[in-house]
């Protein structure tokens, strides 16, 4: 049985226009793994309440918590949330999930496919594979929309290097400042890394259902077997 | 598969208050089709009060799980066996 714990806000970080990050006390905490989410809990004086789930984008090596809010403005939990300030406090429980989780005794290479907001629980793998200082190879192509758009823009690509790349790709950019890449992620894209393991990869996939659909499917044709694929599907009905 | 279907990862919160092991690794047979499948992986619907989740192969329904304040109610009828993985620090067995 998982219990309700009170949550206090100890920073925010603004992360783009329209998303913020909140750091968390959550006394009572278990500890979590790489790729968990919580689900939050609002509850109005009449005894309404919302559920949202929300992945966690801290390292399990982190004392606290910090969950990453995309403000959705017809949405009933997101822009309560990210008007939260320092010393505000909600409900929430967690640890939740074994299945889309990266473990620190995996040894195979990694590829990470993150769609949208989907980057956030595999921002907790990369965060938690750059401390552990793994030989295991990992690869994070996360999809954008545009440029302002782009989630711990600065952290990844420190976090680059080493053991790890990021590869970010924006689907819908339209300046032409972007030297980055361009277009959603295909199967070229997909092949490099897929060819440069032989085919030995874990795959973990977060983000909006069609993009969770298309990216499994292009690793199987890609002779990933399917049992190496991974997914995690949220959509506006779970977010919100 | 309906673009605004998610997975079985949204309904561990709400089943964790029913069941003490993880739930998205517990193995689900289906009662229909006979696959075998993580309940992470199964397609879940949240637009109806609720959850509900379908199997990933032929789309029958596995488990409808919904709560009201005090009151839940858990339909598994389309599981014909579920597979639990206990910690492994338990010693309750």
């Amino acid at each position: 049985m998982l219990n309700w714990l009170i949550a206090t806000v100890t920073a925010t970080i603004t992360e783009t226009p329209d998303s913020m990050s909140l750091r968390l006390d959550i006394p009572g905490w278990p500890g979590h793994r790489a790729g968990q989410h919580v689900d939050v809990r609002l509850t109005a004086e009449d005894g309404y309440s919302a559920e949202r789930s929300y992945s966690i984008a801290s390292p399990p090596s982190s004392n606290e918590v910090e969950l990453t809010i995309v403000r959705l403005d017809d949405g009933e939990v997101s822009p309560y949330l990210a008007d939260l300030a320092v010393g505000d406090q909600f409900e929430l429980r967690g640890p939740i999930g074994g299945y889309f989780v990266w473990n620190s005794g995996e040894t195979r290479p990694v590829l990470l496919l993150g769609g949208g907001s989907g980057v956030v629980p595999l921002m907790s793998m990369l965060r938690f594979h750059a401390e552990l200082r793994t030989t295991a190879r990992m690869h994070l192509i996360y999809s954008a929309r545009t440029e302002v758009d782009i989630l711990y823009r600065d952290e990844l690509a420190a976090l680059s290097g080493d053991t790890r790349d990021v590869t970010v790709t924006l689907s819908r950019e339209p300046s032409s400042a972007w030297s980055g890449r361009r277009g959603r992620i295909d199967l070229d894209l997909l092949s490099q890394v897929t060819n440069a393991a032989s085919g030995n990869l874990l795959c973990l996939v977060c983000g909006p259902t069609p993009f969770v659909e298309a990216m499994a499917d292009a690793l199987v044709a890609l002779g990933i077997e399917p049992n190496n694929v991974k997914t995690e599907r949220f959509g506006p009905t779970n977010g919100g | 598969m309906d673009a605004t279907a998610l997975d079985g990862n949204v309904a561990a919160g709400i089943l964790a208050h029913i069941f003490y092991p993880e739930m998205t690794i517990a193995a689900t047979s289906c009662a229909h089709c006979g696959a075998v499948r993580q309940l992470g992986e199964l397609v879940a619907y949240v637009h109806a009060p609720g959850v509900i989740l379908r199997c990933s192969s032929c789309d029958a329904v596995l488990l409808r799980v919904m709560q009201n304040r005090n009151r839940m109610w858990l339909d598994m009828r389309g599981v014909s066996l579920l597979q639990l993985e206990l910690p492994d620090d338990d010693t309750s067995a």
